[in-house]
């Protein structure tokens, strides 16, 4: 799937990769590969200014960790990310919906 | 035969570093991140050539493909620019929009307190430039207001991030002709008058002095630097 076809869309997603608990960037790039069964595939390095916005914006919080003896960024949703990821997924089924009676597959018509 | 698979490992090791570090500083110079986010890749790199590294690929190929996966230098200093640089508009605009209505009400306390402009006739001298700062006003508040709301992180009203820094640098270019007029007039007008109510004079100039060269650096910078997106 392409980055523009994302877009709108890719800070939900990149919520919702992180609704399960605390991950770090190259983990929720993965969890974003794995969860859409390699339909999303991200340039990985794209992933970190997105997830830094989030941060900008209340949505999810990080902090340094030591893992292994390397430094790590560890990224959780906040309350605040956790209702906006409601709202994203509301308004998503929504959407989903209405594009789906119009583009889904329809019953050819009965002939007589 | 051990000592020459040894040898090679660390070849191939050190090979891998320095691809690593070759990916590393191509980053950094295109992209000016922060240690924090260059320690942040530096590690889902490292992350990512170990998964490669586990599924048997040699160490440099394991980089390669890390790199491939990761995007080139350029399409991920792109991204942290745009980020980087729309919190920085936002930042930007902020403080404009705080700095303008508390530089002019200091601004308006040390006119007022001086009696001045001499309004009693046609405003002489440097003071005919005073509509200069209303013009100032009207262009950079809402070019400020628009800064803001475009480089919001969530949530951007339907405004378009790329407006954040052209609008940016409108308000600071309005701040910074605002300040320099302020202080061109005061400047004149003790030239010629003498008085003043001096500390009110003194506090609306500093903070006008220091909110033109802050401004001015961002408008300098905006000019000089080619637009990230």
């Amino acid at each position: 799937m392409r980055a523009d076809v994302l877009k709108g869309h890719l800070d939900g997603l990149l919520l919702s990769t992180l609704e399960d608990g605390p991950r770090h960037g190259y983990a929720v790039r993965k969890a974003l590969v794995d969860g859409s069964g390699g339909r999303i595939d991200l340039p990985t390095g794209t992933v970190y200014p997105a997830l830094h916005r989030l941060e900008r914006a209340g949505l999810i919080s990080s902090r340094w960790l030591t893992v292994d003896g390397r430094q790590r960024r560890i990224y959780e949703l906040t309350t605040d990310g956790r209702h906006a990821l409601g709202a994203e997924r509301s308004s998503w089924q929504e959407f989903a919906t209405a594009v789906s009676a119009l583009l889904g597959e329809k019953p050819w018509p009965a002939t007589t | 035969m051990a000592r020459d698979d040894l040898t090679t490992t660390i070849a191939a090791g050190a090979e891998a570093d320095r691809l690593i570090e070759a990916y590393l500083a191509e980053l950094g110079r295109a992209g000016r991140l922060t240690p924090d986010m260059a320690d942040e890749v530096a590690d889902g790199l490292c992350e990512t050539v170990e998964g490669y590294r586990r599924l048997g690929l040699a160490p440099a190929e394991a980089v390669r493909a890390a790199v491939a996966e990761f995007g080139c230098a350029d399409t991920v200093a792109t991204a942290f620019r745009a980020e980087t640089s729309r919190a920085a508009s936002h930042r930007l605009g902020r403080r404009l929009m705080v700095s303008g209505p508390l530089v002019g009400v200091l601004w308006l306390s040390a006119l007022l307190a001086s009696a001045a402009p001499p309004l009693h006739r046609q405003l002489p001298g440097l003071w005919a430039l005073l509509p200069l700062v209303g013009v100032a006003v009207v262009v950079g508040a809402p070019a400020a207001a628009i800064a803001v709301a475009a480089s919001r992180p969530w949530r951007r009203f339907a405004l378009p991030a790329r407006l954040a820094a052209p609008a940016v640098a409108v308000s600071s270019a309005a701040a910074t002709t605002g300040d320099l007029t302020l202080l061109a007039i005061i400047a004149a007008h003790v030239l010629l008058h003498g008085h003043v109510v001096w500390p009110l004079v003194l506090l609306a100039s500093t903070a006008s002095g220091v909110r033109a060269i802050l401004a001015g650096r961002v408008v300098a910078r905006a000019v000089t630097t080619p637009s990230s997106r």
